[in-house]
C-alpha cells in the first residue's frame, strides 16, 4: 500500500462545513424523533413533526455536501434546494396538521387535500426541480472540462505501486 | 414451505420488503397459455442477449465494470433496473392495497434520491475510476481510506448482504416463474435462478447491462399502460379519491393506515438508505465519460416515475373497484396486481407485465451476483494482500457459488427468508451510506469513522433484526432495526471521525483528494 500525500489540502467552502453540519444535527433529530416512540404516547407526539423537519433537512444537507465543491460556494443552486426543502417539510408539516378529509372534501387533481399534497407536493413536484437544477448547472457547479483535467493530472503525478492493480494505488 | 408464517417484525415493514412473498393468484386455463408463451419469448430475449454479451467479456474489467464503456442511457435504464425488483409490480401495490397512502412513502423519496445520488457518488466515483483500478464498490471505500482493513470488513457486509437479499429475489423469481409455468416452487427457484446464472456467469455485468435495457423498457412500458388502465378502470382518479372516502377514508390520509412516524420513517430508510445500495453505486464506474452524467438524474427519474406509476395505481384502484363492488375482494393484498391484470386488461398486456415482474427480479438478481462475485475475487484478497491471477475466471466461479448458496436458502430458509431480505437492505444502508456516501464528500472522515461506522452497521442490523426476529424485542410503532442501525452508523461515523480527525485530511492520497475536489 502506498500513501501520497500532499502538503496543503484545499480548505473546504464555509458552506460545506455548514452542510455537513446540519447532516450531523438533521441525524440527530432523526435519532430523537426514533426516540420519541418509545416515550408514552401522550408525550411522544412531538416525535413525528421532529422528524417531517429533521429528515428532509438532513436530505437536503447531504444533497449541499455532494454538490459543494472544494473552496467553491454552490451559487445559485441553493435556490432549488431551498425550495424542495420547503415542500418536502412543508408537505409533512402540513399533512400533520391539516384536518382529515371526509366524503364531502373538495378535490384537488383528483385527491383529497392532505393527500395531494404528499402526493403532489412531496412526491411530484421535486421531481422537476432537483434534475433539472442539477442539469442546468452541471457544466458550471458540478464538472468541468478543467476539473477532469485536473483529476487526470493528478492520476499521472501519482505514484504507479505494485499494488495497481486494486483500488489502493493509483492507476498504471 | 411456508412463507407467510408471522414473524415478529412490524408488519408493515416486512411486507414493504422487496418481493412477493405469496404465490401469485390462480391464472386462468385460457391465459395461461399466452402468458406461458410470453414468458417463453422474454427468456429466450434473455438468453440471446446474455449469448451476444458473452462474445464480448474477454476481462475482468468487462466481467464486473461493463468495460467502463457504457452511455448515459444504458447507465439510467440499468441503474432504474436494479433499484427495482418484483416488490414494485406484486408486493408494493398489495401494500397500498392494504394500508393506502402510507405505503407510498416508500417510493415517495425517489422524488429526491436520483439526484441526491448524482450529487453524492457519481461524479466521485466515476471520477475516482480515472485515478483508480475500479472494480467494486469496497475498492472505493479502500482507496479513500488507504485502508484494505475498511475494503474487506465492507466486502465482508456486502457478501452477507448480497446472499440474504439475493436468496429473497430468487425466491420471489421461483413464485412468479411457478405461478406461469406451474412447475413447483422448489423447482422453480433453481429454474430462475440457472437463467439469471446463465447469462451471468458468462457474459458478467456486461449481460447484465444489455439484458437491464431491455427488462428496464419492458418494466416501464408495462407499468405505465397498466396505471393508465388501472386508473380508467375504476372511473378515474377522482372517483376512486370519492370512493375510499366513502367507505375507508383512512386510507387516503396521508399517512393511510400508518403511523405518522412509520410513514416517515419509511421515507428516510428507503431515501437515505438508497444511496447506500451498491448495485446501483457501482454502476457509476461503468459509465464511459464522467460528462455524460448530466442528464442521468433526469433520465433516471423519468424512468423510475414510469416504472412505479403501477404501484401507486393498481393498489388504489384495486381497493376502490372492491369497495364499487365490480370484483371480489381479494383474498390476499398480494393479489392485487395478478387480479387487476387477469380481470381489467387484455391478457397479452397481463403477459406481458408478468414478464416484466420477472424482468425487475432477474436486473437485481444479476446486479447481486455480480457485486457478490466481485467481493469474494477482489475485495476479500486485497484486503489480505493475496493476489489472484485470473479474476475472469473467479469471477466466474463465484458468481455460481454465490447463485447456489441463495437458491438454497431461498429454498430451505422457510420464514427466515423475509428477514434476511430486510436484513440485506439494512445491512448496505447501513454500512455504505456513512463511509462511502458521507466520505466521499467529506476530508475530515477517517479511517477509523469508517472501520466503526461499518461495524457498527454490521452488528446492530444484525443484533437487531436477530432479536426482533424470535420477538425477543419488540419496537414501538414506527421504528425498525434498519433504521436504527442507519442512524447509530451515521451517529458512529461522524463521531469516531471527530475524535480521530488529526490530521485526516493529510491522509488522504493525491489523487483521491483530487477527485474529491473537484
Amino acid at each position: 500500500m502506498v500513501m501520497i500525500v500532499t502538503e496543503t489540502p484545499i480548505p473546504d467552502a464555509p458552506v460545506h462545513r455548514m452542510a455537513l453540519r446540519a447532516t450531523a444535527i438533521g441525524t440527530v433529530g432523526i435519532a430523537l424523533a426514533y426516540a420519541s416512540a418509545f416515550l408514552p404516547p401522550v408525550v411522544a407526539v412531538w416525535g413525528p413533526y421532529v422528524m417531517a423537519v429533521a429528515l428532509p433537512f438532513c436530505m437536503i444537507a447531504t444533497m449541499v455536501l455532494g454538490a459543494t465543491r472544494a473552496g467553491r460556494p454552490p451559487g445559485w443552486l441553493m435556490w432549488p434546494m431551498a425550495l424542495v426543502f420547503v415542500l418536502v417539510a412543508g408537505g409533512f408539516l402540513l399533512a400533520l396538521t391539516m384536518p382529515a378529509d371526509t366524503a364531502d372534501s373538495r378535490l384537488w387533481l383528483g385527491l383529497p387535500p392532505r393527500a395531494a399534497v404528499v402526493l403532489y407536493g412531496v412526491g411530484l413536484l421535486p421531481l422537476f426541480v432537483l434534475p433539472v437544477a442539477y442539469a442546468f448547472t452541471f457544466d458550471a457547479l458540478t464538472l468541468s472540462d478543467e476539473d477532469i483535467a485536473r483529476v487526470r493530472a493528478a492520476r499521472l503525478a501519482a505514484h504507479v505501486p505494485d499494488s495497481a492493480s486494486s483500488g489502493l494505488g493509483p492507476k498504471r | 414451505m411456508n412463507v407467510s408464517a408471522p414473524l415478529a417484525l412490524p408488519q408493515e415493514f416486512l411486507s414493504a420488503f422487496p418481493l412477493a412473498l405469496q404465490p401469485a393468484a390462480n391464472v386462468p386455463a385460457d391465459a395461461g397459455s399466452i402468458i406461458a408463451g410470453v414468458g417463453i419469448a422474454y427468456f429466450v430475449v434473455v438468453v440471446l442477449i446474455g449469448i451476444r454479451a458473452t462474445r464480448r467479456t474477454r476481462s475482468a474489467s468487462d466481467f464486473f465494470v461493463a468495460g467502463q464503456g457504457i452511455g448515459m442511457f444504458t447507465l439510467a435504464i440499468s441503474a432504474m433496473a436494479a433499484t427495482l425488483s418484483g416488490f414494485a409490480f406484486i408486493g408494493g401495490p398489495g401494500l397500498v392495497y392494504t394500508l393506502g397512502l402510507g405505503a407510498v412513502f416508500i417510493i415517495l423519496p425517489a422524488s429526491l434520491t436520483n439526484t441526491m445520488g448524482a450529487w453524492m457518488l457519481a461524479k466521485r466515483l466515476r471520477l475516482l475510476a480515472d485515478v483508480r483500478e475500479m472494480i467494486t464498490i469496497p475498492d472505493a471505500i479502500g482507496a479513500r481510506y488507504s485502508s484494505p482493513a475498511a475494503q474487506g470488513l465492507s466486502a465482508v457486509a456486502i457478501i452477507l448482504a448480497v446472499v440474504s437479499y439475493m436468496a429473497t429475489n430468487l425466491l420471489a423469481l421461483g413464485l412468479v416463474v411457478d405461478a406461469t409455468f406451474h412447475v413447483g416452487i422448489g423447482t422453480a427457484i433453481w429454474l430462475g435462478t440457472l437463467v439469471v446464472l446463465a447469462y451471468s456467469v458468462s457474459g458478467g455485468i456486461l449481460a447484465g447491462i444489455y439484458n437491464d435495457v431491455f427488462q428496464g423498457a419492458l418494466m416501464a412500458g408495462a407499468s405505465a399502460m397498466v396505471f393508465w388502465l388501472a386508473l380508467d378502470s375504476a372511473g378515474g382518479l377522482s372517483q376512486i379519491s370519492r370512493t375510499l372516502l366513502t367507505h375507508d377514508p383512512v386510507l387516503l390520509s396521508p399517512w393511510g393506515k400508518l403511523s405518522p412516524l412509520a410513514a416517515l420513517s419509511f421515507f428516510f430508510v428507503f431515501g437515505l438508505g438508497a444511496i447506500g445500495q451498491p448495485h446501483v453505486a457501482h454502476k457509476y464506474f461503468m459509465l464511459r465519460d464522467a460528462r455524460k452524467l448530466k442528464w442521468y438524474p433526469t433520465m433516471m427519474t423519468i424512468a423510475l416515475t414510469l416504472t412505479l406509476l403501477l404501484f401507486v395505481g393498481v393498489g388504489l384502484a384495486m381497493k376502490a373497484l372492491v369497495l364499487q363492488g365490480r370484483t371480489a375482494a381479494l383474498v390476499r393484498a398480494d393479489d392485487a396486481t395478478p387480479t387487476f391484470l387477469l380481470q381489467f386488461t387484455p391478457v397479452p398486456l397481463a403477459a406481458l407485465v408478468f414478464a416484466a415482474v420477472t424482468a425487475a427480479i432477474m436486473s437485481t438478481v444479476n446486479s447481486f451476483m455480480s457485486i457478490g462475485a466481485a467481493a469474494f475475487t477482489h475485495d476479500l484478497p486485497v484486503a489480505f494482500g493475496w493476489r489472484v491471477r485470473d479474476e475472469l475466471r473467479w469471477g466466474r466461479v463465484w458468481t455460481v457459488v454465490i447463485a447456489v448458496v441463495s437458491a438454497a436458502v431461498a429454498q430451505w430458509s422457510g420464514a427466515v427468508v423475509a428477514f434476511l431480505g430486510i436484513f440485506g437492505w439494512g445491512l448496505f444502508a447501513s454500512t455504505l451510506v456513512p463511509a462511502l456516501a458521507i466520505g466521499l464528500n467529506w476530508k475530515g472522515a477517517t479511517r477509523a469513522g469508517a472501520l466503526w461506522s461499518i461495524a457498527t452497521g454490521m452488528v446492530v442490523t444484525l443484533g437487531l433484526e436477530t432479536l426482533a426476529f424470535f420477538r425477543a424485542f419488540t419496537f414501538p410503532s414506527g421504528v425498525t432495526a434498519t433504521a436504527i442501525a442507519l442512524v447509530a452508523s451515521l451517529l458512529v461515523f461522524f463521531a469516531a471521525s471527530w475524535f480521530t480527525r488529526a490530521g485526516a485530511g493529510m491522509a488522504i492520497p493525491s489523487d483521491v483528494r483530487a477527485v474529491m475536489d473537484a
